[in-house]
């Protein structure tokens, strides 16, 4: 029977042939396209996860008995530690986040694309770059070995020399810029890109928890990226920031890395708290009970998370004083957790459950998470952590928060869009058999942790002598893992035979409440044909809505047919602001990011020279990746909406809409804000440790010249302000004067401020003391930062004269709020490196 | 004289952030004081802790109750659609009732708590 090429069809057509790309390699390569970046970290995920597996099954072997010699001591200090990295940065969090995040969080807010695509496939293309670099290790028998919190002095130069501490600190701040703009494009595309009509109040739950975390790891990565430099320096240069004979302190890094760490336990969960909350409603039938308690809980989880941190530390000696602080925030993280976990539990008792596969994993991982929160608890009572604290008991606990709490969600999260993402069912038999093995197999491995804590078992040691109680325990936990591993390869062989022989799953087969089940499975290259206005956080049962989206599409009202189209909207109530002309597909994020892995691999060899002409050679590809400007963004009208049709107000709108650009530039300044408050923190930090400060034999710090040095780079914030102006006002040449007046100012402020800098170091180093150490690193990343800000004024220095399109106009505002950013630092720095002479 | 009313996106964003950044400020200012107390570098400038630490507190306790005052005036000028941008300002009130008692928690449990202990003491 032949089809009536309706004019909704024909459309549908049409979008289709403008969003497709390239098929075969090229195309993966190329892609921008978030769900296939989803499905590239999704695979990337997977094979991480089996091999940190693998790692945890050999460990499990050699724990089997006592004196077993399956594994040598420094190979089983290895697979532990690369255990752990795997896991967390290399599994859990890019699968929440990169797989689940991007495929699912555009399709959920109605958008067509992540705000940043090529952004978005850089970060993919980075986070596949530092997880083979950081596999590398293994290759040459150098993988880290200090455990996955690397604690100092062990993971110093002078107690393992190898490489195997530098693939761990490079490929983590490798690691961390795929993650950092990750969460900067989610942030991005939360604010500016959902359907028009969804307003905070409307959006889906799992998009909260992807707020929730991005915003964590915007303010969580610099301190760990802080330790982590600080280390190398150590390690590669000779500095002394954690020496305590030189005036530097272990417990800083500690500090650091758990500031970093214990949000990190919410980074993990929170999207898997999002999955729940997605498959709950659906099987309950009935919408969430208290939408905004579990919305507001998922995001205090995340800021409380960072109050906790010095809970990983009651055992090294913090005053009582300090340590109660981060007792009380640690009993109180977990109402948000409660409140999350009632709102689930009343959901399903007051709704009419159907126990599919998809929910079983939740119900499992609810039983999971009680008794790993519980366990959790426990811990906030200091005497207590002090007795347990490098037992077994910790292992316990935690595996039970990150095997029970988030990886459960992931597995139901996996059966619960495998429909959506390949148009076939899964086996509900054998998802339900996999889940029973799972389950037994996850508590058998790891309930007697909690015992073998409580009678003393340390973590971390390779083997045990016999006569201490523990064998059964440890046979017991062994066989439950060989059973958890039959259960994990039960999910991968039922996941990839449905794949290829499940029945077709149409649409939506489970009745799901978001948008991404009005899309067709799998959803096409464009996601919506109509951009669907939402009038509920449950878009996806509004039958009538969506019922108006098909005359809509039928009309050709909100198609968005005349290229790579998307809405822009405003923030809050998701107002339309603009229409959003989005990039295609790109060979530079993956040239960028190869780029980039060279000059980490140089570190790691300590070539610097060849390191910064890579820094150039990524630099060059990243002034290739702007040259070519996407059209100009333009009202919202639809093809049947005539421009007539757009008010004056809808005008003057658009004219002060913040658009993606200075989002993404405003919460790359946050965590740029994050980094240098780290700094300066670190170094009143060793500062109030030290006797005197600077110490004997140092020199007190100038105060005049950089004073007035700072004085004269503020001034600049009167010709970039000037230049952003006149840009609004499309007098370009006015633009351009005042931007090329800044930049003299600014190179001229460099020049001198390097001048200073290199006489500074011909009369003190920073190997002699922390002081040092931390003094060089401070001037030397504002100099950086100076250095980037006049980067960016030369590119638009060299673009302006062409004509000022709205892709540059955003290029200014940009520049300009980073550049008032750039002077804001310039003050607290100059401040911090004179405050000894005050 | 009537008092003038603060605008309504006010009342909302202070009821919905005031609590948390004031248990920020209070926890940076009680641990940094906390830490710091017993090192030979603070030791030497001679700064008490103590007076530092109550003065967060209070301070703390004062802004968080000032911002529940307001998420509750926020709520109730609000209430009666799901419509934005009442129904969005309603979302954010109802999400500041229920945090600001939370942080009002950990900055009373943890202040008076830390007061109560000696500054060098290990437990």
């Amino acid at each position: 029977m032949a089809t009536v090429a309706t004019p909704g069809l024909q459309r549908r057509e049409r979008l289709e042939r403008i969003w497709k790309e390239p098929s075969g390699l090229v195309g993966w390569l190329t892609t921008t396209d978030h769900k296939r970046i989803g499905i590239l970290y999704f695979f990337t995920t997977v094979i991480f996860f089996a091999l940190g597996g693998l790692e945890a099954i050999l460990m499990r072997t050699q724990l089997i008995g006592p004196d077993a010699d399956v594994l040598a001591p420094d190979t089983y200090n290895q697979l532990m530690t690369m255990h752990g990295v795997t896991m967390i940065f290399l599994f859990v969090v890019p699968m929440s986040t990169g797989a689940f995040g991007n495929y699912l969080l555009p399709l959920m807010i109605g958008a067509r694309d992540m705000a940043f695509p090529r952004m978005n496939a850089l970060s993919y293309w980075i986070f596949l770059a530092s997880g083979i670099f950081i596999y590398s290790s293994m290759l040459v028998g150098a993988a880290p070995n200090a455990g996955w919190f690397d604690y100092v002095p062990l993971a110093e130069e002078q107690y393992i020399p190898g490489l195997n501490i530098d693939f761990y600190t490079l490929g983590l701040i490798f690691n961390g810029i795929s993650t950092t703009a990750a969460a900067i494009n989610f942030l991005t595309t939360i604010f500016k890109m959902r359907a028009p009509g969804m307003s905070v109040n409307r959006m889906p739950l799992f998009c909260f928890a992807i707020l929730a975390v991005s915003f964590a790891l915007l303010f969580a990565l610099p301190p760990l990226n802080t330790a982590l430099a600080f280390l190398e320096l150590d390690r590669a240069l000779g500095f002394q920031f954690y020496e305590e004979a030189f005036g530097g302190d272990p417990l800083l890094w500690q500090h650091l890395f758990w500031i970093f760490g214990h949000p990190e336990v919410y980074i993990i969960i929170l999207p898997a708290f999002g999955i729940a909350t997605a498959i709950i409603p659906t099987f309950a039938r009935r919408k969430m009970v208290a939408f905004p308690l579990v919305a507001l809980a998922e995001i205090a989880v995340a800021f409380i998370g960072f109050g906790v941190w010095a809970h990983h530390m009651f055992a090294v000696g913090l005053s009582t004083a300090t340590t109660v602080y981060f007792a009380a925030a640690t009993l109180i993280v977990a109402i948000p957790s409660a409140i999350q976990l009632f709102a689930w539990v009343t959901t399903l008792i007051t709704g009419r459950p159907e126990f599919k596969t998809p929910l079983l994993w939740i119900i499992g991982f609810i039983v999971l998470f009680i008794m790993g929160g519980l366990s959790g608890v426990t811990l906030a009572a200091i005497p207590f952590d002090q007795q347990v604290t490098d037992t077994y008991y910790i292992v316990g606990h935690f595996h039970y928060v990150i095997f029970g709490a988030a990886v459960f969600p992931l597995l139901g999260g996996m059966y619960f869009w495998f429909p959506k993402v390949t148009g076939r069912m899964f086996y509900e038999r054998i998802g339900q058999l996999s889940f029973w093995v799972t389950f037994i197999g996850m508590n058998l491995t790891f309930f007697p942790m909690h015992i073998l804590g409580l009678v003393g078992m340390p973590r971390r040691d390779y083997t045990y002598p016999e006569g201490l109680g523990w064998t059964t325990l440890n046979l017991i936990e062994s066989i439950g893992a060989y059973i958890l591993t039959v259960g994990l390869l039960l999910v991968a062989a039922n996941l990839i035979v449905s794949r290829f022989r499940g029945k077709p799953a149409g649409d939506d087969p489970f009745g799901g409440d978001t948008l991404e089940w009005t899309t067709p499975s799998p959803p096409p290259s464009y996601n919506f044909a109509v951009i669907p206005t939402v009038r509920d956080p449950y878009a996806g049962w509004d039958k009538e809505a969506r019922e108006h989206d098909l005359q809509r599409l039928e009309r050709g009202e909100g198609v968005l047919e005349r290229g790579h189209e998307t809405p822009g909207t405003t923030v809050l109530d998701a107002n339309s602001d603009e229409i959003l002309e989005m990039p295609s597909e790109s060979w530079m994020p993956v040239l960028l990011a190869a780029a980039l892995g060279v000059v980490f691999t140089m570190l790691l060899l300590r070539h610097y020279v060849t390191a910064g002409v890579f820094v150039g050679v990524a630099g060059l590809a990243l002034a290739v990746w702007h040259w070519k400007e996407p059209a100009d963004a333009h009202e919202p009208t639809g093809s049947t909406e005539t421009a007539s049709a757009v008010s004056a107000a809808d005008v003057e709108r658009r004219r002060r809409a913040l658009p993606s650009g200075w989002w993404g530039t405003t919460l790359l300044i946050a965590t740029e804000a994050a980094f240098f408050g780290t700094l300066i923190s670190s170094y009143f930090y060793l500062a109030s440790l030290a006797p005197a400060w600077p110490p004997p034999g140092f020199p007190k710090p100038q105060v005049a010249l950089p004073l007035a040095l700072t004085g004269v780079l503020l001034t600049t914030s009167v010709p970039i302000f000037l230049a952003a102006r006149n840009a609004r006002h499309a007098n370009t040449r006015a633009a351009w004067l005042w931007i090329a007046l800044a930049l003299v100012i600014q190179c001229g402020y460099l020049a001198w401020q390097i001048v200073l800098f290199v006489e500074d170091l011909s009369t003190f180093s920073p190997r002699e003391h922390a002081y040092g150490s931390i003094y060089f690193a401070l001037l030397a990343a504002h100099h950086a930062h100076v250095l980037v800000g006049i980067l960016l004024s030369g590119w638009l220095l060299s673009r302006l004269p062409s004509g000022l399109t709205n892709y540059r106009l955003i290029g200014v505002r940009a520049v300009t709020l980073y550049w008032q950013f750039v002077n804001a630092v310039a003050v607290l720095v100059v401040l911090t490196q004179v405050w000894p002479s005050l | 004289m009537k008092i003038p009313r603060p605008p309504l996106s006010l009342l909302v964003w202070f009821g919905l952030l005031g609590a948390p950044l004031a248990w920020t400020s209070q926890h940076l200012v009680g641990v940094g004081m906390t830490l710091a107390a017993c090192t030979e570098g603070m030791a030497r400038k001679g700064v008490p802790a103590d007076p530092w630490m109550i003065a967060a507190t209070a301070a703390g306790a004062l802004v968080a109750v000032l911002a529940g005052a307001s998420a509750i005036a926020a709520f109730r000028a609000t209430r009666g659609t799901d419509e934005p941008p009442q129904g969005r300002m309603n979302f954010l009130a109802r999400v500041g009732i229920t945090v600001t008692p939370l942080f009002l928690m950990i900055i009373l449990m943890s202040g008076i708590t830390a007061v109560l202990f000696p500054k060098c003491n290990q437990s």
